[in-house]
């Protein structure tokens, strides 16, 4: 697909929650996100020539965002990709203004604790992605995305549960 | 756990955090794992150069024998050139290789495959290089005048006893090891970190 600079970026804004959903997944700290969403857009335009139209924008833009946030690694060093039962592991219990802004802050805080194929699992399996089309973008058999994604959906529960939230 | 409603959390989330660039002008800088080689390869090309003009100026700046001098500039000028051409040929190759518009984990592949064959290729020409700097340094220390006559004639025509050849063979091989072992030891450090977090992340895949 050939696009001008200024018609990329207005494309990539009517998509941008993809964008800043896979920030919000893949890193906790504003500067990393923040670094991701930059990479992300760096792929994104420097890949638009591959895309030829067949799938939706969307779709596309999801693939390449996800890869981005697999591969790439900046400052990753702090944070753990390896879960382990977190029994010391504490979430902030900050104030929210709200029941819902909380349950989303938790969600994120527990997600952290996934690897990183975990995490573009449960991701695609929130956005609604089927288990054929998660299996398709990440390369891997149907049976093994929905035995790993059953696992990951545990993991995450019991992280959440061991934080004393639930919902 | 309710995942439709963290959806619904999350497309409802403000968004006015993400503010998405009016140019792409100042993000062309990737810092995917290729982009960051090519960065650290174009850096040691910039440091070989600066290298290159030093060791070619360093035989004009002393006084060397007719032999020693001719024999020294020719070394470094084909360990200049392998090096120099692998390291371009390298840059040049990385240019084209490694996106992220495939499946995920044949882009995790191609990206390992990538940067080991940019490994063994750097390995390769560093190597090849290096396997003539004994004879450099040899022409450099035994040439100069200051160091007295000029044995570096004898030695490279190989007019010496047979248990000194056998001595000059055996630490060429030492150092040839020498030089083996450092630079595998010094490729893995600046480049097979990158091909060990990908290959965590392809294990995490299928384990």
């Amino acid at each position: 697909m050939e696009l001008t600079e200024q018609e990329f970026l207005s494309k990539i804004t009517v998509h941008k929650g993809i964008i800043h959903k896979v920030s919000r997944i893949y890193f906790e700290d504003p500067s990393d996100r923040e670094d991701l969403v930059q990479e992300i857009i760096l792929q994104l335009w420097k890949s638009l020539k591959s895309f030829n139209g067949k799938s939706q924008f969307s779709s596309w833009m999801y693939r390449v965002a996800l890869n981005t946030a697999i591969v790439f690694f900046k400052k990753e060093k702090r944070k753990s990709d390896n879960y382990q039962m977190p029994e010391h592991v504490q979430l902030a219990h900050e104030e929210y203004s709200d029941e819902k802004e909380q349950q989303l802050a938790v969600f994120y805080k527990a997600v952290q604790q996934l690897n990183k194929i975990e995490k573009a699992l449960i991701f695609q399996f929130i956005e609604g992605f089927s288990g054929e089309e998660i299996a398709k973008n990440l390369g891997m058999s149907p049976g093994n995305v929905r035995v790993k994604l059953n696992r990951t959906k545990k993991k995450l529960q019991e992280i959440i549960k061991t934080q004393n939230h639930g919902f | 756990m309710d995942f439709d409603k963290i959806k619904e959390l999350m497309d409802n989330e403000n968004q006015d955090d993400l503010e998405l660039p009016i140019s792409l002008e100042n993000i062309k800088e990737s810092n995917m794992p290729i982009a960051k080689i090519r960065k650290t390869m174009k850096g040691e090309i910039a440091i070989q150069l600066v290298a290159i003009v030093i060791f070619f100026t360093y035989p004009f700046l002393i006084e060397m024998y007719e032999l020693p001098r001719a024999v020294y500039l020719i070394f470094m000028f084909i360990t200049s050139l392998m090096t120099l051409g692998y390291l371009a040929k390298m840059i040049w190759f990385l240019r084209r290789t490694s996106n992220v518009k495939q499946q995920t984990k044949e882009t995790i592949l191609s990206f390992i495959h990538d940067i080991k064959l940019t490994m063994e290729v750097y390995k390769t020409g560093i190597i090849a290089g290096s396997l003539l700097l004994p004879v450099s340094v040899a022409a450099i220390f035994m040439g100069a005048v200051k160091f007295g006559p000029d044995r570096f004639t004898e030695w490279f025509l190989l007019q010496m006893p047979t248990s000194i050849f056998f001595l000059v063979l055996l630490g060429y091989l030492i150092s040839c090891v020498l030089i083996y072992y450092i630079t595998v030891i010094w490729a893995d450090k600046l480049y097979g970190v990158h091909v060990r977090k990908l290959e965590e992340i392809l294990a995490q895949m299928e384990e």
